[in-house]
Order: structure tokens, then sequence, then C-alpha cells
């Protein structure tokens, strides 16, 4: 494991957070790590969504460094599921392996779970 | 969750089955008489600790460090699917063995020659078993007045009949609105009660209740809240922050027959993880102390009444709980001690006297080697000393990792060497803590503020090992590295063996005065589940749990590669060996 450079690659992810870069969410968006996401299609959500925040509250029990490296659960970035798989396995889990949030989070939540996770850059290719 | 109770809850809705194997149960009575004194009866395996001592310790010596070299596999049972591994502990009972594997499932089988006598599936309610990311395994039952017990990771506790795995009775017992907090450890059987800790340390909700059970009818006798259940409690918790302080107990705690008490580990407070850095006494998601949380927790075991608590880690900012449930009674010098690991890799060795409010540590000391959280233990008055804060937004390497220097797996002292056996794991995180916005209180849902990336110790690869060491002064005799962390419990017997289960799948057999290998066998996948000795037929069997996919597991893929990446973590088995 290349902590060094997963490393770096964090920081610039966490400076864009700190610039308060937005995107709204598509098929196949290019999001950085910790970027804020307004989820589409309307209505639109009354605050914008941090994913950053989301993840840690959601997904690091088992996703390390906000999905760029393998922990308990896979590797995120450069998943090679479609953004409807990624939204399916989040909405519904994967029984033993991960629990499923459709319950606890807004479509709007997942939608923009899936563009930032359809966006990281692996930093291991 | 009265929807799911109403759904679930009843002998019409279990499967039970037995089989048709055409061989006699021999299982006996097991009465309180009986479990009362299970250090005297080594030939049966009565309880998640072994007995009341909670030594993990036989005394059988068949096999022993002469001959366990010609120790081999006797018969094998494999549950089928078990997700996340079986991590449960084996029991024996007349020649009889019971265990659980993953998602409900219980079995009988004869201890000699592994033929099934019959086995039992719980019907789930899946959304909520499988809703937190610590679900569906079980970490094993208890037995006593013609029962099984087990605790299900929907709420439920579970009585089987012994003979036929027929359901006695079905109750709901843990309901928390919106969120899937269950139990996943063993039950104990304490004077007529069945008593069990629920899990969500990191669960939004109150109030992390351990609950005694009527062993014959199921009907709830007490039930202890962790946190908020009373006003000591709640002033430690600032703005009222224990009505999302998660709390719980989720191993198996132990009795103590001398003064009529429990004893439990509880687990850590939510928010995992705080932002109130080195202000955390008057700022953040839960300012103060947080009684009852990462403490010991001594009760009536009558009533349920808190007789004494030591708080091990107060304000635990990083989840290094003491739910750990290993509390093993030793008596030195006409003085009874309690000894108690927790999460990070402290071992505090309690005075037995709950009289003493708080507990008297008689002494407390690290076991882990490359910690950096705090600088150490006040060994006089169990005080962390240097603690070392997470502050929000910030990257912090914090050694141990969330997994702790010491996991849930159980240690073994052997009165015969007067040394107690314990792993150590090593390894650590880079963690950056976040405000996580605070989910309804009572809803049981995660409340959790982190994200992190396990890493390496400074200067050298993880590692873990095994030490024998004099329980309370904490001295060592000798250790043994291991290039995987073990993360199976350990058995020591009177024949001078120490089973040490491995990471790698390679179960081990140390000389218990030595350290010295005696006996390797691959069983083929890592272990992290329980390990007895029993006799059947006369003669000893060791059984030990198979199957990997626990969380703390799922750092070795990423820390170690091969041959954990390919590891399996939906199966496993249960090994039974013996000599030819």
């Amino acid at each position: 494991m290349n902590v060094f450079a997963s490393q770096a690659l964090l920081a610039v992810a966490m400076a864009a957070m700190t610039a308060g870069i937005g995107v709204h969410a598509a098929d196949e968006p290019t999001v950085e790590p910790g970027a804020e996401v307004t989820a589409t299609p309307a209505p639109p959500p009354a605050k914008p969504i941090n994913v950053k925040t989301m993840f840690a509250m959601n997904c690091s029990w088992c996703h390390d460094g906000y999905g760029l490296h393998a922990g308990k659960g896979p590797k995120l970035a450069g998943t090679q599921m479609t953004a409807a798989q990624v939204y399916l396995r989040i909405a519904k889990g994967k029984s033993g392996m991960m629990p499923g949030f459709e319950k606890t989070l807004s479509k709007d939540q997942i939608d923009a779970f899936v563009a930032y996770i359809k966006g990281l850059k692996d930093p291991d290719s | 969750m009265k929807r799911w109770s109403t759904r679930l809850t009843g002998a019409a809705l279990a499967l039970s089955a037995t089989a048709m194997i055409g061989i006699s149960m021999q299982a006996g009575a097991v009465e309180w008489d009986r479990l009362r004194n299970a250090d005297k009866d080594p030939n049966n395996w009565l309880m998640y600790h072994g007995s009341f001592n909670g030594h993990h310790y036989s005394d059988l010596s068949q096999i022993n460090a002469q001959n366990v070299k010609n120790l081999q596999v006797a018969w094998i049972h494999t549950p089928g699917a078990s997700k996340r591994g079986v991590q449960s502990f084996p029991l024996a009972v007349d020649g009889v063995l019971y265990y659980a594997s993953a998602s409900g499932q219980v079995w009988a089988l004869d201890g000699a020659s592994g033929e099934m006598v019959w086995k039992y599936q719980a019907k789930l309610d899946q959304d909520r078993s499988e809703g937190t990311f610590y679900n569906p395994y079980t970490r094993g039952l208890a037995v006593g007045y013609g029962n099984v017990y087990i605790g299900t990771t929907d709420g439920r506790m579970i009585a089987l009949d012994m003979k036929s795995g027929k359901v006695v009775w079905d109750k709901t017992i843990l309901t928390v609105e919106g969120g899937n907090k269950g139990f996943t450890g063993a039950p104990v059987v304490v004077k007529g009660m069945v008593v069990i800790g629920s899990n969500g340390g990191e669960l939004s909700g109150c109030c992390g209740p351990i609950f005694a059970v009527d062993a014959k009818t199921g009907e709830v006798r007490w039930q202890f809240d962790t946190i908020g259940g009373d006003e000591r409690s709640k002033a430690s918790w600032g703005n009222d922050s224990w009505k999302t302080g998660g709390g719980g107990g989720w191993m198996t705690g132990n009795y103590d027959e001398s003064t009529n008490s429990i004893w439990w580990g509880t687990a850590n407070p939510a928010p995992d993880y705080d932002w109130g850095g080195d202000k955390w006494k008057t700022t953040g998601a839960r300012p103060g102390d947080n009684l009852y949380s990462s403490s010991v927790v001594v009760l009536n075991a009558d009533t349920g009444e808190l007789k004494s608590w030591f708080q091990e880690m107060p304000h635990d900012a990083w989840d290094f709980d003491s739910a750990v449930g290993e509390f093993m009674k030793i008596e030195r010098n006409g003085t009874q001690y309690m000894v108690h690991p927790n999460k990070g890799g402290i071992i505090f060795v309690y005075n037995a006297d709950p009289a003493n409010a708080p507990l008297k540590v008689e002494n407390a000391y690290m076991v882990g080697k490359t910690f950096n959280y705090v600088k150490g233990v006040d060994p006089k008055t169990g005080q962390l000393m240097g603690r070392r804060e997470l502050p929000e937004g910030k990257h912090t390497n914090v050694c141990p990792a969330i997994d702790g220097n010491i996991s849930w797996n159980a240690g073994s002292y052997n009165p015969n060497t007067g040394l107690l056996y314990k792993v150590v794991q090593e390894w650590c995180f880079d963690i950056e803590v976040v405000k996580a916005d605070a989910p309804p209180a009572f809803s049981g849902q995660t409340y959790f503020g982190a994200s992190w990336t396990s890493t390496h110790p400074e200067g050298r690869k993880a590692f873990g090992h095994v030490s024998a060491r004099d329980p309370l002064s904490g001295k060592i005799k000798w250790e043994k590295e291991y290039k995987y962390p073990p993360l199976a419990s350990l058995l020591s017997t009177k024949g001078n063996v120490l089973f040490v289960p491995g990471a790698d799948g390679i179960i081990e057999a140390l000389d218990t005065r030595t350290g010295a290998s005696l006996w390797r066998h691959n069983d083929g996948i890592g272990h992290h589940g329980g390990i007895i000795t029993y006799t059947a037929k006369g003669k000893q069997f060791v059984a030990v749990a198979t199957g990997w996919g626990s969380h703390v597991s799922g750092n070795y893929c990423p820390l170690f590669g091969e041959p954990f990446c390919s590891m399996p973590t939906d199966n496993g088995q249960l090994l039974v060996f013996a000599l030819p």
C-alpha cells in the first residue's frame, strides 16, 4: 500500500472540498473526493449534500480513505460497477457483507454517493 | 419494531428438525448446581467461558505436550453458508456438541462422531439482522434447564429443547424503533435466568441494555441500561447526549458466586468518534465521561442493580471499549481478583469485591507494543496517562487502529502454570474525525463520524503476538510473535498444551511452559471463533470453529495481501481433533 501517494490524493480531494466545488450528478460524472454534490433531479435538497460528511457517517466503517483504499470493504475508486449498479448496492446492500441504506438515506443522498464514487480516481492506476 | 415482533415471534414460524439418524440423545440435565460447578467438570464445556472462573482452561490431559504431535482430525461438520464465518464457541454436554453458525442456525451433533442430532434455523428479520455493518454472525449459545439459548441479531432470545431442537419459547426482547440493535454475543445462564447484552455502541439510541430473562419462560426479569439508567450516568453526558449515546455490552460477561454479582464489559459511546478534542469535558457531541460506556459494571445478579463499576476509558475517544467479555477470577494469597482486558490493550486487575465503588484497581498494565493513543496507564489507579485526543478535520495516525490491541477473542489462564495466555494485535490507522449529524434520539441509527485507512506500525509490518504472563503483575514468561495476528480464542489444558487457532488457517499447539511449537495443522481457512475440549465416550476431543469474515479480519487483505484477499467470508466449519 502506497500510503503517501494515497494521502496526497486525499489531500487534493480535501482541498477541493474546502474550495466548495459542487457539481450536478449525472450517469458518469467526474467528482473529486469530498466535493459537495447537489443531487438531481428535482426537487432539489434543502441544502447541499456534503458527501464527505455522509461518507464518514455511513461508509467509513468498511471503506477506507473516503473510498480511495481497500479496507474491510473493497476500494471504491475505479469500481467497474455501473452507476445503476452502485445505486442498487447502496440501496439494497449485499447480504452478509454490507447493509442496505434505502431506509436511512434519501434518493438524492444515494444519487450523490453514486456520483461521488463513480467520480473517484483510482490512486493505484 | 412491533411489526417485526408480531410477524416473527412464536414457535409457529421457527424451523426445527430432528435428524433421523438413529442415535440416542445422551444430554443430561443441566441445572444450576451443575453450571456453578462447571470448573470441576472437565468432560463438558457448559458455557461460553468454560466455567464461571472464566479461565478458558480444561483439566483434561489425555491430549498432552508429549502426544499432541499425533493429533488428527476426528470429524468435520460443515454448516453450509455462514456469513462472516463461524465465530461461535461450541458447547459440549454429555457427549453432545452444540454450536451456532451465522443467521440463527443452531446445531446439535454427536460429540464422538459428528453425526447430526438436530438442526434449528431461526427465521430472522433480514432487514434488521443485516441492517448494521457487523451482522448477522453469532458468537455462541448457552445451555441450562433442558434448553439451548441463542440471542438473535433481530433482538430476540430463543430457547430450544436440548433433546429435540424444538422451540420452547421465542421472545422479542430488544426493540429499537427504526433501528437495528440486536444480539451477537452468547448468553450466559445464571440462577434460573439467561443474561445477554445488546450490540450497538455506534448506534444512536438508548440505553445499550443488558437483560436477564427467565430461563423457563423468556420473560424479562431485569434490564440494566449501560447508559442513561441513573442520574450519575445522565450527568456525565452533556446536553442530554445519552439519548443518542449508544452503549451496549456485546460480548459475554461472567458471574461471581462469592458476591452474587454479574460482571459485564460495556461498549463504546456514540458518536464514534467525538469531535470535542482536548475540550471533551465541555464541548463536542457528548461532553463528559459518558458513564457507563467503555466500563466494567458489576450488577446484583438477582435484580440487575448496579453494585459497582469502573470506567476504563473515560470519554472513549478511540472506540477502545471494554466489551471484551473476559473476566478471569484468580485467587492469590487470600485475595480474589478479577482480570479484565479491553480493546485498548490494557489489562485491568480488579479487587473482586464490589463493595468498593468504583471498583478497586489492584494493577493495570499495557500489553500492546505500538500504542500511541495514550502514554500509558497508572497501575495504581487505572487512569489513562497522556491521552491523545483526535481533533476534527485533521489526519492523525493512531495505534492501535479501531480494531484495538485486543479483540473480543478470549485468552486463557492456566492455574497449573499460573500464566495468562493472550493474543495481541498490532496495527494502526490514519484517521480523520468528521463532525457527524446526530440521528434522532432513540433511533438506533448509525452515529458515526470518521474516515480512516489502516496502516502498519512505524518501521515495521503489522504483526501479532501471544504472550504468557503473570496475570496480576503482567510480567512476561514467554512470548511468540505471529506474522498474522491470531483472531481466535485460546485454550490451555492440564496437559500443558496451549492451542492457538491462527488467522491463516494454521492451528498450532504450544507448550504452555515454554511456548515451544508442538503441533501444527492447516484447517484450510482462517479462525476467528471459539475452541473447546471435552470428552465423548471416554475420549478427549478438541473442537475449533473455522471461517473468516469478521470486521477485524477485514483488515488482513489490505495489510497482508494473500492468503487473506482470497479467503472466503461466507462459510466455515467445525473441526474436531482427537488422538488416533
